[in-house]
């Protein structure tokens, strides 16, 4: 399942959905109003050797698919010496939604509900939750059994997680199949109850799937996320050095212990004087939390995030607090171009709008007031002493 | 030991804005109970109940009866006498004096931040690979300047404006911290 273009020929043969589209190169741009017509608007056009938002147009209807095929091919012919065009269907604000699946070496296979994983910056996920703000109960179940159908298809027998794009008509097409327990696996176990490790580990060892596809629970909102070892404010870039302090909020939730839920959960490999090297992946812990609701995970993420101290090197977690804050991520309207349209300039300071600025000033005199209030309690009791 | 009532926070930055903002602040005395207080900042009060002890960086506690978690620390790399807050993501440095000090703070010389707008700083530490540009050389803006190499990636960095180059002032082959200088345009 890792070869994607052999992964989308399995697809199709499960009956699974597919982008359509067109992929042999297309002659003549009545001939290619014809196809944008079968596929259904609105359609992209592409040169075969594009790049760079060159040979490229968006068609929603027969003129524009008409003219869009002639400029296009131009652009292509000018631009890259190569004049093949294609024609597949363009998803309207598109969602990266993902199921999870679970299978055994008795053939049985179960779904357990999606993952909203829309949030990205530069094609890495940022922020994941489960469920998703956006499908209906009737295209769960359809993008669950037809992950499943894929999974049987090719005998599957481990935890795997089947990604589909999401258009905004809930129309969903497959993506590609990742066949490993992943990053974001935390938000399925806080609304399942289940422990993937613990089941992927006895799937391997030949045992039955202890549960039926009636057994699997969707309780309560689960978010993740990712702290990573990067500074938000320049552009991004990786933080290497000493963590001087590295003091996660407190857990209440565990790995590999699906007893305790609702809480607060740290995944991490990092800490307290430990050093994050230049060699790897800039991700050093998941910050997950299980709520009742949306809202209530949101604000237990903002009160977990407000908790986290990392010094020593910087964090994304003032960004994660932005994202958390901004309303159309807590409206839960938004799709995988919300980062780069939001934050086309970079991440500035300014970005990061707080509802009540004075609460933190009211906090500097708080702890001013207590220290002061600590120094006369000392100079007094001296005072008594020497008296 | 006077402790006092009436406080003056002045705000050295606020979410990267580096105009001081000097705000009357009333705290009344502490009801008997340690970690209680009520504090008005400009027309709003502000009842706090936090049992964190001063050398917890995490402060945690009610505001008005919700439930809060901020983050605190004393000194910061400019001023030893500073506050830094941290909440929600937004951040302000602060000190907090006597209103009559903070009266004789407004008369203190500002001193602005050096206006670093005409230098290449280097974003990271790294090695300077290339310098790509010479004294006395025009670039345009989006062309390539120096390139640093960090985490095993090459990072080019591009001028942000039009301009002249005036000196260079970081050899290749150095090995460079953050925001140190590289190049300085006329």
């Amino acid at each position: 399942m890792g070869d994607k273009i052999a992964s989308k020929k399995l697809a199709n043969e499960a009956k699974v959905n597919t982008i359509p589209g067109y992929n042999d190169a297309i002659e003549t741009a009545e001939q290619a109003v014809e196809i944008a017509k079968g596929i259904g608007y609105p359609v992209m056009i592409k040169a075969s050797a594009g790049g760079g938002g060159k040979g490229l147009r968006v068609a929603f209807n027969d003129k524009e698919a008409f003219e869009g095929f002639t400029s296009c091919r131009n652009e292509a012919r000018n631009s890259f010496g190569d004049d093949r065009v294609f024609i597949e269907k363009y998803v309207l604000e598109p969602r990266h939604i993902e199921i999870q699946v679970l299978g055994d070496s008795h053939g049985n296979v179960v779904y357990l509900n999606e993952r909203e994983c829309s949030i990205q910056r530069r094609h890495q996920k940022v922020i994941e939750e489960a469920p998703s703000p956006f499908i209906s109960d009737a295209t769960r179940k359809a993008m669950g059994e037809q992950a499943v159908a894929l999974a049987k298809a090719v005998k599957y027998q481990s935890a795997g997680t089947v990604e589909f794009v999401v258009g905004k008509d809930q129309d969903f097409y497959f993506l590609e199949m990742n066949t490993r327990l992943q990053v974001e696996h935390p938000v399925t176990e806080c609304i399942t109850g289940l422990d993937l490790v613990e089941l992927m580990i006895r799937v391997a060892a030949g045992e039955k799937l202890p549960i039926a596809q009636a057994d699997v629970k969707r309780e309560g909102w689960a978010i993740e996320c990712r702290i990573n070892a990067e500074d938000p404010f320049r552009n991004f870039l990786p933080s290497t050095g000493r963590l001087v302090r590295f003091a996660p909020p407190a857990q209440t939730m565990f790995q590999s212990d699906t007893g305790q839920r609702y809480g607060v959960r740290v995944d991490t490999g990092v800490q307290d004087g430990g050093e994050i090297p230049m060699y790897y992946d800039s991700m050093i812990a998941k910050l997950i939390v299980h709520g009742t609701d949306r809202n209530d995970a949101i604000a237990k993420m903002r009160e977990a995030l407000n908790g986290f101290v990392i010094r020593g090197i910087s964090s994304n977690i003032p960004f994660q607090a932005a994202l958390l804050a901004h309303p159309r991520f807590v409206s839960g309207e938004f799709n995988t171009g919300f980062i780069a349209e939001h934050y086309a300039k970079g991440f500035r300071a300014e970005d990061v709008p707080h509802d009540d600025v004075n609460f933190l000033v009211a906090m500097a005199a708080f702890v001013r007031r207590k220290s002061r209030e600590r120094a006369a309690r000392h100079v007094r009791a001296t005072s008594l002493a020497t008296a | 030991v006077k402790v006092g009532v009436d406080y003056t926070v002045v705000v050295l930055s606020e979410n990267g804005h580096a105009e001081y903002r000097y705000v009357p602040v009333h705290v009344d005395e502490f009801t008997g109970k340690a970690g209680a207080a009520a504090i008005h900042v400009e027309g709003k009060l502000y009842e706090v109940n936090s049992g964190s002890r001063l050398n917890d960086i995490c402060i945690e506690g009610t505001v008005n009866g919700e439930p809060f978690t901020a983050q605190m620390e004393r000194g910061t790399a400019k001023n030893p006498l500073a506050l830094r807050v941290q909440h929600n993501g937004t951040k302000i440095e602060a000190l907090v004096m006597s209103p009559r000090m903070a009266e004789l703070h407004r008369l203190m010389p500002f001193k602005a931040p050096p206006d670093m707008s005409r230098y290449v700083l280097s974003p990271m530490p790294g090695l300077l690979v290339d310098v790509a540009v010479q004294p006395g050389q025009k670039v345009q803006a989006g062309e390539r300047v120096a390139v640093i190499e960090a985490m095993k990636m090459e990072n080019v960095l591009f001028a942000a404006a039009d301009g002249v180059v005036g000196k260079v002032l970081a050899a290749k082959g150095e090995s460079l911290t953050v925001d140190q200088p590289i190049i300085e345009f006329v």
